[in-house]
């Protein structure tokens, strides 16, 4: 089981430490809040993947990029969102198919865009974005600039053809490209075990195309960030793709209406021992870098951040029915009726 | 002004808009190196290098998609499909990333790419390789399609399209690279959504596009022989439709044929028959008739491949109904 | 060998059937007595019936197709024999206006099973699947409706020339330049009342022929008579009383019917017909009674007058003049006549004059019953009195034969009870 410890030296200071803590924490309670929202007031509908226990992955290696590097990822997207900086009023306000939102609640939770933070948006069909971060690392290289996309995905999508295209053509090229695998043990209900002929995930993506791997305990935050500043700073020296396999474990089910039967409770109370958050902390606190009041008061600001989000998403406006025409093509729709 | 073949004026269109701008690139198999399959881009790395000429594995979802993230990000690809059989591979991309991606993040990405390659039944190449998709990419919000019929409509078309901010599918037609016409030089630009009036009359509207014009235009001259006068539209773009142009001219002719090398089941045509009949159904003497392939696979066979598609006689025959002779 | 079914004749006096709807189409079985189609006569829309039974090889025509009596319409495959093959080999020569209407369906690949196109007989099952709509709704384009409704004409007074009958806009064209300028519908368009043109019916063409026929070959004489008809009224009012329960209603001219039945049996010179060679007299006295009908005239036939009553006349009358409006009066109810009436008293018309119904030497034309002045002994009293004018063929009637029967005629509608005689 994946343990959330640190062996290695401090890769950040202080103050970048408890970002980090507090992002997870908003992270954490964003999902706990929007479940609540989902199950209790109906107010979220369609699709919805909660990013709790994965937190460590998404913001120790968005954590160690530059403001104009660019993030691209999945469909469980809210967690790189936040991390990104994205505020938790404009993700609350798109689950709530808000005018407000992210993607002006066209996009929805498994579309949450913001090309403000670089942010290249969730995606839904599994491997089909990972030939755009190619495509966006690709346009990088042609300007001559040293921006660096981030690329996350889930283990299912390895199986996916349009992965190994891009796999082969970044590591050709050698764009500045890092793929980061949240390898989360289960493809929606299917083990790794049950997909994959070889388990080892860097094998199957990286070796074939001569790309440097890491195998790693994601869920370890600054080993994260550490593994991640290697691989962009071998992206910016234009010496191509990385692959790091990023173990994690994800708390509740695939989607929303997942029991996650699938998987022992053992497996899943072992992994609630291990909470990447709480060990965070602990070790924070071994460090001296941060006391349980300040954890209190943490705690309390994130929760007063996300019930403001709630409030906003309520309040704001819906989007007006003839915004179905709005934002489908950059010159004047026609709609073909 | 110059005669230039079809595959020479979609080369023009792109070196010059290439010159133009920067980030502009084309991308796709045997571009390069190769110096293109069908030759349409044949010299163009010799003049701007492989940084800008970029020949890719066999990888039409891979590359489609690296495209749209170059898009994304503000560089202009032209991501030319050998064929656009081909592009059946990379639909995913196509239809979930090109055109969904400015409605989905609400209007934050554009993607400005085009699409582009040879199309149709050209001779022999049997099922797979025959296809003509344009009415599955009519189909989608989001994309603009484009099937230009002569040389000078396919130089105009190609740079309106480069320059455009939203993903073109541009379907050329493998039979017409070959067809020579007049060109002009330098800036010429063909607006995207306006239809062409080839040929003037009075009597019956023929709606054609692509390859089809020229069989639409024999038939005209045919029926001319026995009085008819028939108008001859060019689409040039298949979506948007350019309905002004088509309810102008059935509303002074009451008749209305449309020719298409697409199937007729769901075709093309029958997205085009409706609007019409919609619009002005109280102006027509007659229903709408459609000259489409017929309904089978793509033969090998020569003479098999030749009975599917709309020919003068079959064309005449539909317009002989619409007017009762 | 297979059976060539040719036009047949539906009627005494047509030349040609138009084929109004087929009933069956290529491969069907058919058995005697099967109808084939509808076919639209000079007359009426007829059925016509198989006499034979096989199975239907090959069809000529299409709906719509006019065909002389006589002409092969379609050819039928006797068992054992293969359709297909019999349609092959009798097809060439009737088929090809068939196969000429087909052949766009054909070319758009109506194909059959084996891919190849079908064969022109075939297709005209296929390409004309819904043959005319006849009795029902009118076929016409948009644009036929549109420039119809802007001349406030109804589309369904156009003939239709497009496929199945089809009104389309150069029909309505066609009939706007035929029509007059102040024809009465035309009222609600104000701005141009244009002509119209009226393509020649069959019915109309049938009326012109025949009337243009009469008054070329016969020299027609008129005699009238004026009875004075006040006991006929009230012999009607009491008789009519009486059949109240029934719910029959007597018209006087169902009495001059009756009158006249009666008077052509005492006056056989009058119930005949003029032949080159002879002059027949008739043994039955079968009455013919002009209907008048939106698009024109028809004459259907009570047969054995003289030997009805009233209540009969009236029924008998009254179901004839109810088909010859729906067109379904049958070839019997069409033929046979020996004498005819032409009323149009229920107009208020007092007097007019017959055309010659030929080969019948005779024709009576009655006017309305009104009240009048008349001279009774020195005094002028009010009366009731119709106007009888009949049109005789004078080649076969002289004047004084032709007063004598109005003579009689006369004595029986003043003297109702003389009928009973």
């Amino acid at each position: 089981m994946v343990q959330a410890r640190t062996e290695a030296k401090p890769i950040v200071n202080r103050t970048q430490a408890q970002v980090w803590l507090r992002q997870m924490m908003l992270i954490r309670r964003f999902e706990e809040r929007a479940e609540m929202m989902y199950q209790k007031g109906n107010k979220i509908g369609g699709f919805f993947h909660q990013y709790s226990g994965q937190e460590p992955v998404a913001v120790g290696s968005i954590g160690v990029l530059r403001e104009n590097d660019y993030i691209i990822t999945a469909y469980r997207d809210h967690g790189h969102a936040l991390a990104r900086g994205m505020s938790a009023k404009a993700g609350m306000a798109e689950l709530l198919g808000k005018s407000t939102g992210c993607s002006k609640g066209k996009g929805g939770s498994m579309h949450f865009f913001d090309v403000e933070k670089g942010f290249l948006g969730g995606h839904a069909i599994v491997g089909s974005h990972i030939p755009l971060a190619a495509g966006v690392a690709f346009a990088s290289k042609y300007r001559g600039e040293d921006r660096v996309c981030v690329c996350y995905f889930g283990d299912g999508a390895i199986n996916q053809g349009s992965v190994h295209e891009a796999l082969n053509m970044a590591a050709m090229w050698k764009l500045p490209v890092v793929y980061i695998v949240e390898n989360n043990l289960y493809a929606m209900g299917t083990s790794l075990a049950r997909s994959s002929a070889v388990e080892d995930l860097t094998v199957r993506g990286a070796v074939p195309y001569g790309i440097p791997a890491y195998s790693i305990n994601g869920n370890d935050i600054e080993l994260m960030a550490q593994t991640t500043r290697d691989a962009v700073n071998r992206a910016r020296a234009g010496e191509g793709p990385s692959f790091i396999d990023a173990k994690t474990y994800r708390y509740k089910g695939h989607s929303i209406s997942d029991p996650g039967k699938y998987r022992h409770k053992e497996e899943l109370d072992d992994a609630l021992r291990n909470d990447p958050i709480l060990k965070y902390q602990e070790l924070l606190r071994e460090r001296g870098w941060i006391d349980q009041e300040a954890i209190d008061r943490m705690a309390e600001g994130v929760k007063q951040e996300i019930e403001e989000s709630i409030e906003f998403a309520e309040s704001s406006e819906p989007p007006p029915l003839d915004a179905l025409y709005e934002d489908i093509t950059t010159a004047p729709f026609i709609p073909q009726e | 002004m110059a005669v230039l073949t079809f595959r020479e004026a979609l080369n023009q269109a792109m070196q010059e808009e290439m010159e133009r701008d920067q980030n502009v690139f084309l991308m796709g198999e045997e571009v390069a190196e190769y110096d293109g399959a069908y030759k349409v881009s044949q010299g163009l790395l010799k003049k701007f290098g492989p940084r800008r000429i970029v020949d890719t594995p066999i990888s039409e979802g891979g590359f489609a998609g690296i495209g749209i993230g170059a898009a994304m990000v503000g560089l202009r690809p032209i991501v030319e499909f050998m064929t656009f059989s081909f592009s059946l591979v990379a639909i995913d991309q196509i239809v979930n990333n090109a055109a969904n991606m400015r409605y989905m993040s609400g209007g934050q990405f554009a993607v400005p790419i085009v699409f582009r390659g040879s199309s149709g039944m050209a001779g022999c190449l049997a099922a797979t390789h025959s296809h003509r998709l344009e009415a599955w990419y009519a189909q989608i919000p989001g994309l603009t399609v484009v099937m230009p019929a002569t040389p000078s409509d396919a130089k105009g078309l190609l740079k309106s399209a480069i320059r455009t901010d939203d993903p073109v599918v541009f379907i050329e037609h493998e039979v017409l690279y070959h067809e020579r016409g007049e060109v002009p030089e330098g800036e010429h630009l063909v607006p995207i959504g306006k239809a062409e009036i080839k040929r003037e009359g009075t009597d019956v509207t023929l709606i054609t596009y692509s390859r089809s014009l020229k069989a639409t235009l024999a038939a005209a001259e045919a029926l001319a022989d026995q009085g008819v006068q028939a108008e001859v539209i060019d689409l040039r773009t298949i979506r948007p439709l350019d309905l002004d142009t088509l309810l102008t001219s059935v509303v002074k002719t009451h008749r209305a044929v449309i020719v298409e090398e697409d199937w007729p089941y769901c075709g093309l045509g029958a997205g085009i028959s409706d609007r019409i009949t919609q619009r002005v159904f109280d102006e027509l003497d007659a229903p709408i008739r459609r000259v489409a392939a017929k309904d089978a696979p793509i033969p090998y066979n020569k003479a098999l491949e030749q009975s599917m598609l709309p020919s003068v006689d079959r064309i005449t025959a539909a317009v002989r109904d619409v007017l009762y002779l | 060998m297979p059976i060539e079914v040719t036009m047949p004749k539906l009627s005494p006096t047509m030349e040609t059937g138009v084929i109004a709807q087929w009933l069956v189409k290529v491969g069907d079985p058919v058995k005697e007595g099967d109808p084939l189609a509808d076919i639209e006569t000079d007359k009426a829309t007829m059925q016509m019936k198989s006499y034979d039974d096989g199975v239907i090889a090959l069809l000529d025509h299409v709906a719509g197709d006019e065909v002389a009596l006589g002409q092969r319409v379609l050819v039928l495959a006797k068992k054992g024999e293969d359709p297909k093959a019999v349609a092959q080999a009798m097809g060439a020569a009737g088929a090809a206006k068939a196969a000429a209407k087909a052949s766009s369906a054909a070319a758009e690949g109506h194909t059959s099973g084996n891919g190849k196109r079908p064969d022109p007989a075939v297709s005209v099952a296929a390409a004309e699947p819904a043959a005319v709509a006849v009795g029902g709704r009118v076929k016409s384009t948009p644009l036929a409706r549109k420039i119809a409704a802007a001349s406030a004409i109804d589309v369904a007074r156009v003939p239709g020339t497009g496929p199945g009958g089809r009104v389309i806009r150069k029909d309505v064209e066609a009939f706007l330049a035929a029509k007059p300028a102040a024809a009465p519908a035309a009222t609600s368009a104000p701005s141009s009342r244009t002509s119209v043109r009226i393509p020649h019916t069959r019915m109309r063409k049938t009326i012109a022929q025949r009337m243009l026929a009469a008054k070329q070959a016969a020299p027609e004489i008129h005699v009238s008579i004026e009875p004075r008809v006040d006991r006929l009224v009230a012999a009607r009012e009491e008789l009519n009383r009486r059949l109240a329960r029934e719910n029959i209603k007597l018209s006087l001219g169902d009495f001059v019917t009756k009158a006249v039945a009666m008077a052509l049996r005492l006056h056989p010179a009058l119930n005949a017909s003029f032949e080159p060679d002879a002059i027949v007299r008739h043994g039955n006295v079968n009455l013919g009674i002009a209907v008048a009908l939106d698009e024109g005239l028809i004459v259907p036939v009570l047969h054995n007058a003289d030997q009805l009553g009233l209540r009969e006349i009236r029924l008998q009358s009254e179901a004839l003049a109810k088909a010859a409006r729906s067109g379904t009066l049958t070839g019997e109810q069409l033929t046979g006549g020996t004498f005819t009436i032409s009323n149009l008293g229920m107009f208020g018309t007092r007097q007019f004059d017959a055309i010659l119904n030929l080969p019948e030497v005779a024709i009576l034309a009655v006017g309305a019953a009104e009240r009048r002045p008349v001279v009774e002994g020195n005094q002028i009293v009010p009366g009731t009195v119709m106007n009888l004018n009949l049109t005789a063929d004078h080649r076969a009637v002289d004047g004084a034969t032709a007063a004598v029967f109005l003579q009689a005629l006369k004595g029986m509608l003043e003297e109702p009870a003389a009928m009973l005689l």
